[in-house]
């Protein structure tokens, strides 16, 4: 039976870390998307073969994914892997409801929440080593996103000063290209950051299941399967997060694009190298943010982004809660069935949001539409359906057009 | 558990090579724009200099910092 908990943890993995690539394609291919220096389609394929190369680069991240934020010395094996599984499943049903809503949040914050919450029910309070979080999780989730929005602040400021003088058509052209390369490097940096976490997991299993030493290297069939999940995650494109982010936030300027990308890129690649698991979502929004407020001529919807700092903020508590619910729920079965319980409610939450999402879809064909739809368009969609409800009474076939109101010598009133 | 002076030096070394790379770059390549705009005699042999250095720069920072450990022994 341990094998087969052993074989559900390491698929439900694999589900994480494709659910992680699909959820932060947008990390890199949002402003490129959204100036239209790519096409959807090549952009998130670009991605996925960037993230797949990034995924075997580097695997220091992977070395610190549940050290020192969870102690789980003296849990056994069975348990151990119950933990795990009821992590990511709090992960992904968060990964999957951000989506839906659009927000890119963090899905490192939802893994680690997700395994903070299992190990709290588990456990108890006292399995959490609270100052690795601090360190390793709350601290570089506030100095991640201001770090990146001043370092690209600075680039698009610099950028600017130096091409004020340009024409548009020539922004258009010669930045193509930058913002191009920028973002092929930010997918390469995502592939050396998030796809080591998971390679962390799967490894944590294998060392609870007995399968390999914990002082082994990773095996080149994590590395391998990893790789390929988050690729094949990225290439399906999370259509509505790439949509808030490259279209929500700030209307984002080819300049500002590359600026933005090669601050993300620097600042993951740092990261990774110094195995810092930093979430790539909120350094490229810092980004976004950053380089939207380098320009005076652009605006910065604050509204967009204050929902998007409350998914941040409720992302460890949240995919916690689900993580802890989850263990509490495989308590009522023998570990085994408890496994396969919580994969079957995994299995139909994700089914019943996409299911959601087919209401209102956003795919390849309209996820760089204006973000607001022009005024005039928006009165004639309000009229149309004002219309449609009315015609049950009194059919209108088109909006009405109201009368000036003259005075008694034909003049307009008031003025 | 909680080291400060390990994250201070994780954040400066962050900071630093994002100000470098991140601001360096873009910097670079905007001169390298402006300068094929301009449309002045060698201007576009400036240009391509400039676009270059920018290659090279980031492949050099995905090297140092993929390899770094394994070049530089830390």
């Amino acid at each position: 039976m341990e094998l087969a908990i052993l074989v559900i943890v390491v698929i439900v993995a694999l589900a994480f870390d494709f659910t992680n690539g699909f959820h932060d394609t947008a990390n890199a291919m949002a402003p490129s998307v959204a100036t239209g220096a790519l096409k959807p389609k090549p952009a998130v394929a670009l991605s996925a073969s960037l993230n797949l190369v990034g995924a075997f680069l580097s695997i220091e991240v992977a070395r610190t994914v549940g050290s020192g934020i969870v102690d789980l010395t003296g849990v056994d094996g069975e348990q151990l892997m119950l933990i795990v599984l009821c992590g990511l499943t709090g992960a992904i049903v968060w990964n999957v409801l951000t989506w839906l809503f659009g927000l890119p949040s963090s899905s490192s914050h939802a893994l680690f929440g997700g395994l903070i919450g299992a190990t709290i029910a588990a456990l108890g309070l006292s399995g959490v080593l609270w100052g690795g979080v601090s360190q390793k999780i709350l601290i570089p989730a506030l100095f991640a996103p201001v770090i990146a929005g001043f370092v690209a602040f600075i680039g698009t400021w610099l950028v600017h000063r130096v091409t004020r003088n340009i024409s548009e058509r020539a922004e258009k052209r010669s930045f193509r290209w930058g913002q191009i390369g920028a973002a092929s490097l930010m997918s390469l940096a995502h592939g050396t950051n998030d796809a080591q976490k998971t390679m962390g997991v799967i490894f944590l299993a294998l060392v609870a299941h007995g399968t390999i030493d914990p002082d082994a290297d990773m095996p080149l069939w994590v590395r391998v399967t990893c790789a390929l999940a988050i690729a094949a995650g990225t290439y399906m494109g999370g259509w509505r997060v790439i949509r808030t982010l490259g279209k929500g936030i700030v209307d984002i300027s080819p300049r500002q694009g590359m600026s933005a990308d090669f601050s993300s890129a620097s600042i993951i690649l740092t990261s990774s190298h110094l195995g810092l698991p930093l979430s790539t979502t909120h350094v490229a929004s810092g980004s976004v943010i950053g380089s939207g407020l380098a320009r005076d001529d652009v605006k910065v919807r604050w509204s967009v982004a204050r929902r998007m700092l409350i998914a941040w903020i409720i992302t460890l508590p949240a995919a916690g809660a689900v993580g802890a619910a989850c263990l509490l729920l495989t308590n009522l079965f023998d570990h085994f069935w408890g496994a396969v319980v919580v994969t079957t409610i995994l299995v139909v939450a994700c089914t019943a949001m996409w299911l959601r999402s087919r209401l209102d879809p956003v795919g390849h064909h309209n996820v760089a539409d204006d973000w607001e739809a022009p005024k005039g368009e928006h009165k004639r969609t309000i009229d149309r359906e004002l219309s449609a409800v009315a015609s049950h009474i009194a059919p209108i076939s088109r909006p009405r057009k109201r009368k000036k109101k003259r005075g008694k010598n034909g003049r307009k009133r008031g003025k | 558990m909680f080291d400060l002076e390990v994250l201070l030096v994780a954040v400066g070394s962050v900071l630093g090579v994002g100000l470098l790379l991140g601001a360096g770059i873009p910097l670079i390549y905007a001169l390298g724009v402006r300068s094929r705009e301009s449309g002045r005699p060698g201007s576009n042999a400036v240009s391509a200099a400039l676009m270059l250095v920018c290659v090279l720069l980031a492949l050099g920072g995905i090297v140092v910092i993929v390899f770094g450990d394994a070049i530089f022994g830390g």
